[in-house]
């Protein structure tokens, strides 16, 4: 089983940047060989290109991100399986036309693969509640002294493999 | 004389200068000679027939484009007589660059502003490198010149087509007509497709159901071709839409002729794809006409544009600005101001004098204040206006808003003090006009057109031609978007070509070496985006940036009014609308007219503002603005 995880966000904005920073510390970590871990912090369209060259290549996604969701408290981790609910097209349209023209949102991301077919059946994804989204390179000290917690449950999430 | 407004006149030699016996000569209390005014309702007037009748509704429209969320339009309709009483385009986000740059080394600029666009990033770093030559009093050699053509060109041929048919093209759909507008789309599926032997399509309906959004086979060719201009853009920027190799003074990329080949076998798939787009827009755009001549008044204005040109001469450009005049007319795309329809100058410094930005209905602080003027004249001793981008100060000052004082963090961009509009459009109107384009195989213009030959691809060669069209509406914007694929294609072509001849004479140079000087210089950009007019002028000092100021198109065309009331280009198409759309209960009202004309100027609000707070932090970027963060 091939497993891809992903890590997607905009950089230099601290515990925003979640996705990048994470995954460059999972990428310096020992992973069995039907493991990768690829930056996707770029357009949608462009990470559905990159899935539509490797058709099938994965059977499952991990995706590691962060976003301000309302009612959400400050460093809480959301781990879900993606649940493949119908999509409304107005806001696939929505979400493309925002992705040709610059923004990197999981959200949006999420929304475009499914659409067009480029996701395995099995998507898990990782999601934070930023504690700092300020500028900076690294995430917040109380984000980074949970790394090893986080890392932990992604390996979960690669599963047996 | 191609100022009717401006105090600036002409001696023997051409040389301009403050024209004498004038009292405040840049004052705006002195009124203007204007060029497709709009007549409006007193505001007063218009919130009276809103309050006593049921026919005339606020349409507020926030966001427009959901890029960046940073455009709201305000109007009022009045849905019984079908038009648009009232408008205001609202930048709803401020715009930083300014600021950010200040204190910093110059040659940040090509990095840092390349981030107020998460489309077009590599239009702010050449243009910035631009501005930065002149500064520095630097040249690139002639196969840097040519690399950043193709640059360019590659930018927009992702840029253009993805407006036609990803951002635009879904209000031509089928689903889209169909629901605004039955009996036309009862008609297009009845009337055939003049040029269905280039495109393929039997009739308009067949066409417009292929720009359905997310499944029609147009659609889906476009996202598949912006990852073809991508590739070829990567193979010499190193990376979209930030490029990592634009340096003043030309590029870091190495390029031989394996480069070129990988750009060419990317490249010569836009000459068959020109010829569909091309063909599409000239069909979709008669049979509007045709089904109903009103269209032509959609979002119609005065044809008034500038643009500074791009795609320099190797042979000609040396960075300066005492020789702008000389270096600007040899670009492929010749700069102009056309005001009225009618091409007033293709003189790149005049261009540049004619420039100012007023801030009396946005949210910024006047920087004037009767202080000594930082520049009185540009560097060849012309007069420069208080106003203008290499005086201006950004100060800005957060406020409530009102529709009477001040709305919006646009700024009023205007030429001569004229409201004109940016798009792509201004460079293929100047160049068709100006008769001024380098021989080549592939582009003439005529005077009044602009003959294009695309070569043979997949598909047979096909000569098509651009006209100067009679009237200036959303339908000739698109139309003349279409064109400028092909135009953009060519250029690449020739520049290609061009390329290539320089590898084969060995003058493989890309860069020029360079050192920061510490002495006062200015310098300025004199460029262009996919969505056209782009500047960057700026001061440097001691090796740091003292002043950096950016006019992009959206803030042009998103401009409120200005000095003397009067609407930006936004505005005054809305009010010029039409309301044609059918609806029984106008609550079914959609407002499909007024979006067609915002949309047919490609607004672009990541480079027209941006969040800001505080003392140079951007704040937050996320999910709400591409812009200023790394793509």
């Amino acid at each position: 089983m091939k497993v891809l995880i992903a890590g997607v966000g905009h950089p230099n904005l601290k515990d925003l940047s979640f996705g990048q920073i994470f995954l460059a510390h999972l990428k310096q970590q020992e992973w069995p060989d039907s493991v990768d871990l690829e930056n996707l912090s770029f357009g949608a369209i462009a990470v559905l290109q990159w899935f539509q060259d490797n058709p099938g290549k994965y059977d499952r996604v991990v995706f590691v991100s962060a976003a301000e969701r309302e009612g959400r408290d400050p460093g809480v981790l959301n781990v879900h399986q993606w649940n493949f609910a119908p999509l409304d097209e107005t806001v696939v349209q929505e979400c493309v036309a925002e992705s040709v023209t610059g923004i990197i949102s999981l959200d949006n991301l999420m929304m475009i693969l499914q659409f067009f077919k480029a996701l395995p059946r099995e998507v898990v994804v990782l999601d934070l509640e930023p504690v700092d989204s300020e500028i900076g390179f690294d995430c917040s000290p109380q984000i980074t002294a949970r790394f090893e917690e986080f890392e932990e449950i992604v390996r979960g999430k690669v599963g047996h493999v | 004389m191609c100022f009717k407004n401006l105090p600036i006149d002409f001696d023997d030699q051409g040389k301009a200068f403050l024209r004498g016996g004038i009292r405040d000569a840049y004052s705006t209390k002195t009124a203007i000679n204007s060029v497709g005014d709009v007549k409006t309702m007193p505001y007063d007037t218009v919130r009276e027939l809103l309050s006593r009748n049921g026919y005339i509704k606020d349409v507020d429209f926030d966001p427009v484009t959901r890029v960046a969320g940073a455009l709201a339009f305000h109007g009022v309709a009045d849905l019984e007589n079908r038009k648009f009483i009232e408008a205001r385009s609202m930048a709803t986000l401020f715009r930083g660059y300014e600021l950010i740059m200040q204190g910093r080394d110059p040659c940040d600029a090509i990095f840092i502003t390349s981030r107020a666009c998460g489309v077009c990033g590599g239009v702010h770093s050449s243009c910035a490198a631009l501005g930065i030559e002149m500064a520095f009093g630097i040249t690139p050699p002639p196969l840097g010149i040519i690399v950043r053509n193709l640059m360019l060109s590659l930018e927009f041929l992702y840029d253009n087509p993805l407006h036609l048919f990803l951002l635009a093209g879904p209000d031509y759909s089928e689903l889209i007509v169909k629901a605004t507008t039955p009996t036309l789309w009862d008609k297009a599926t009845k009337t055939a497709a003049p040029n269905a032997e280039h495109h393929g399509y039997a009739t308009i309906g067949d066409l417009m159901r292929d720009m359905n959004p997310l499944s029609g086979n147009l659609y889906l060719e476009a996202l598949h071709m912006t990852r073809v201009a991508r590739e070829a853009y990567v193979v010499i920027g190193g990376k979209y839409p930030h490029p990592e190799t634009l340096v003043p003074g030309g590029v870091s990329t190495t390029v031989t002729l394996q480069t070129f080949n990988e750009i060419y076998t990317r490249l010569h798939q836009f000459f068959d794809y020109a010829k569909k787009v091309v063909t599409i827009w000239d069909d979709l755009t008669e049979f509007f006409y045709e089904a109903n001549p009103e269209y032509k008044k959609n979002g119609m204005r005065a044809a008034n544009m500038v643009d500074f040109g791009i795609w320099d001469d190797p042979d000609t450009y040396d960075s300066t600005y005492e020789n702008c005049n000389a270096w600007g007319e040899k670009r492929w795309a010749t700069p102009g101001a056309v005001i009225g329809g009618e091409l007033v100058t293709t003189n790149l410094q005049n261009i540049n004098l004619g420039i100012e930005e007023f801030i009396e209905h946005s949210f910024y602080k006047e920087w004037t204040n009767g202080e000594t003027l930082a520049h009185p004249t540009d560097p060849s001793g012309a007069p420069l206006s208080p106003f203008h981008p290499w005086n201006k100060q950004t100060l800005p000052s957060p406020g409530g808003q009102n529709w009477r004082e001040k709305y919006t963090w646009a700024t009023s961009p205007r030429w001569d003090r004229q409201v004109f509009e940016a798009g792509c459009y201004a460079r293929i109107w100047n160049t068709a006009a100006a008769q001024k384009i380098r021989p080549n195989p592939f582009i003439e213009s005529t005077g009044t057109s602009m003959k294009m030959l695309l070569p043979k691809a997949a598909k047979p060669e096909l000569h098509v031609e651009w006209k100067i069209p009679p009237v200036w509406n959303t339908f000739e914007r698109n139309k003349a978007r279409a064109y400028c694929v092909a135009f953009t294609a060519l250029v690449a072509m020739n520049d290609w070509m061009k390329g290539l001849d320089l590898l084969k004479q060995g003058k493989t140079a890309v860069a020029t070496e360079f050192e920061i000087p510490k002495t006062n210089r200015i310098g300025v950009g004199m460029w262009g985006a996919g969505r056209g007019f782009l500047s960057h002028h700026m001061e440097l000092d001691n090796g740091m940036v003292t002043n950096y100021q950016i006019v992009t198109p959206s803030t042009i065309n998103a401009s409120p009014m200005d000095a003397w009331d009067k609407h930006g280009p936004y505005e005054e198409a809305v009010l010029n609308t039409p309301i044609l759309e059918e609806f029984d209960k106008q609550e079914d009202y959609k407002g499909i007219d007024l979006l067609r004309t915002l949309r047919s100027f490609d607004p672009c609000m990541p480079c027209t503002t941006h969040i800001y707070a505080g003392e140079h932090t951007v704040v937050r970027e996320i999910n709400t603005c591409a812009c200023g963060v790394d793509g």
